[in-house]
């Protein structure tokens, strides 16, 4: 199996601008290791198989609302890998059954309250959690993406589902390299890649 | 958003956006810069400036407006040329344009290299167009209450200013293409205090949309000029407050191009107005987003 993990800030879709060019290129640095036919992984609810439209509508971009909308971590993974074919799963922490070679975008994101001007505002126990899940991918341990319920509510893990499915679905990798891992506007972003799992 | 008109003079595209024309005098007696830029050097000093500060279009005056001491085509050409020259060398794709209501002046900065004739008196020499089309430049065409050049209104009275400005742009800007102008190279004015009072002069910033649906990309020269100094009993140093307000009301009607004193504040106003219009995304777009 191969992972990418990119993380799902609204910036990130084109329409909205891309966000910052250190963390777009190294987002389609990860997502270059992925194979043909990538599932997207995205925390969502309900969980299953979606379809839909890459829309940033809500957010404030210009164009015509869709009727399909996807929620934001599939749609930011969707507009990712653009013309590449994919599909998109919403999982909600629990396991899902993948095959085996299965190429898999994983779309989430640490704390966001890292700084006092993060939108959580600052939290001291958010760079510690974020350090977590930034060793955990870089060393390629699937349990250290593991957090608790509440704190992760607390310090507004965007990821905490996503990555509760990939500890309960994913062997360690083979290798693991960890491409970005910084707070820019004060939520924790972290970029790497599995391969082999 | 509908798509704007394309405007391009001698190859010069510019952008969708809305865009400032700088001032640049090379006079002694301007009612605002009163000579700070009649000096050569001044000049070309004062380009360089308002280029840095975001100018796309860069607008040459030898001749004040207001009546006062004659100058003639000699002594203007004199004043303006060298500019022309010194500019083009410089800043070679920069557009350049020269204020002036003489064609002979116009024949001799375009043969300099300047890209746009800003007529700003109806266009009282016929010939001013046929030069242009001449060199492939663009002109602006303004509409001056029917006044000849360096006169001001008194007790002037329209039926219908809006009306009179819209027929008679539409007419001007026809003659301009008719002679072989290319229509993306032409800008209408409504000319904002020449040959209008003050209330005139509102009347046309009100009903600005009105000339922007004639579809001919219109250029506004608000710039601290009377009918702001009326509407607010200030002096000309007072008004740059007034003028920017004047600005954004006409650019959010789709006004084009903005004859400015103050470049890198109608730089500002003008995106900040073009980010609400929907033509120019925000420089940075990170809140609530990251």
């Amino acid at each position: 199996m191969r992972l990418a993990f990119v993380p799902s800030a609204p910036l990130l879709l084109p329409a909205l601008g891309g966000g910052p060019e250190e963390l777009r290129s190294a987002c389609h640095q990860a997502i270059s290791v992925l194979g043909d036919d990538v599932v997207v992984l995205g925390g969502a609810s309900p969980a299953g198989w979606r379809t839909g439209t890459v829309d940033a509508t809500p957010w404030g971009a210009p164009g015509v609302a869709a009727a399909d909308p996807l929620p934001l971590p599939l749609a930011v993974g969707s507009a990712l890998l653009g013309d590449r074919p994919h599909r998109l799963l919403a999982v909600d922490g629990t396991a899902v059954v993948l095959p085996p070679d299965s190429s898999v975008l994983v779309v989430g994101d640490g704390t966001a309250r890292r700084t006092d001007k993060a939108p959580g505002h600052y939290d001291p126990r958010a760079e510690p959690l974020d350090t977590q899940f930034a060793e955990a991918l870089r060393d390629g341990r699937p349990e250290g993406l593991l957090v608790d319920e509440v704190l992760a509510a607390e310090l507004l893990v965007a990821g905490a589902a996503v990555w509760r499915t990939v500890a309960a679905t994913v062997a360690e990798p083979v290798s693991a390299e960890l491409l970005y891992a910084a707070a820019p506007f004060g939520v924790g972003y972290v970029v790497a890649t599995w391969i082999g799992s | 958003m509908p798509s704007r008109p394309g405007l391009v003079f001698r190859g010069k595209v510019l952008p969708e956006t809305s865009l400032v024309m700088a001032i640049v005098n090379r006079t002694p007696d301007s009612f605002f810069d009163k000579g700070r830029t009649y000096s050569l050097q001044a000049a070309l000093d004062r380009v360089d400036q308002v280029v840095a500060e975001g100018a796309h279009i860069v607008d040459i005056g030898g001749v004040k407006a207001a009546p006062g001491e004659e100058v003639s085509a000699a002594e203007e050409a004199d004043r303006v040329l060298p500019v022309v020259e010194a500019v083009r060398a410089k800043h070679p794709t920069l557009v350049l344009s020269v204020d002036t209501f003489r064609a002979s002046v116009a024949e001799q900065v375009l043969a300099a290299g300047a890209d746009l004739v800003n007529d700003a008196w109806e266009c009282p020499e016929p010939d001013t167009f046929d030069v242009a089309a001449s060199f492939g430049a663009g002109v602006v065409c303004t509409h001056a209450g029917h006044l000849p050049p360096r006169t001001r209104p008194h007790r002037i009275a329209y039926p219908d200013v809006v009306a009179d400005v819209v027929g008679t742009l539409s007419g001007l800007a026809a003659r301009a293409v008719a002679a072989g102008v290319a229509r993306e190279s032409v800008l209408i004015d409504p000319g904002h205090d020449f040959g209008k009072n003050t209330r005139h002069s509102l009347l046309l910033t009100r009903h600005t949309s009105a000339l922007v649906e004639t579809g001919w990309p219109v250029l506004m020269a608000l710039s601290r000029k009377d009918f702001v100094g009326e509407v607010l009993d200030l002096l000309p140093d007072d008004r740059l407050e007034g003028t920017l307000a004047a600005t954004a009301v006409c650019a959010f009607q789709g006004a084009r191009v903005f004859r400015a004193h103050d470049v890198a504040a109608t730089v500002r106003v003008l995106r900040m107005v073009d980010a609400i219009r929907g033509i120019a995304p925000p420089v940075v777009n990170v809140r609530g987003l990251a």
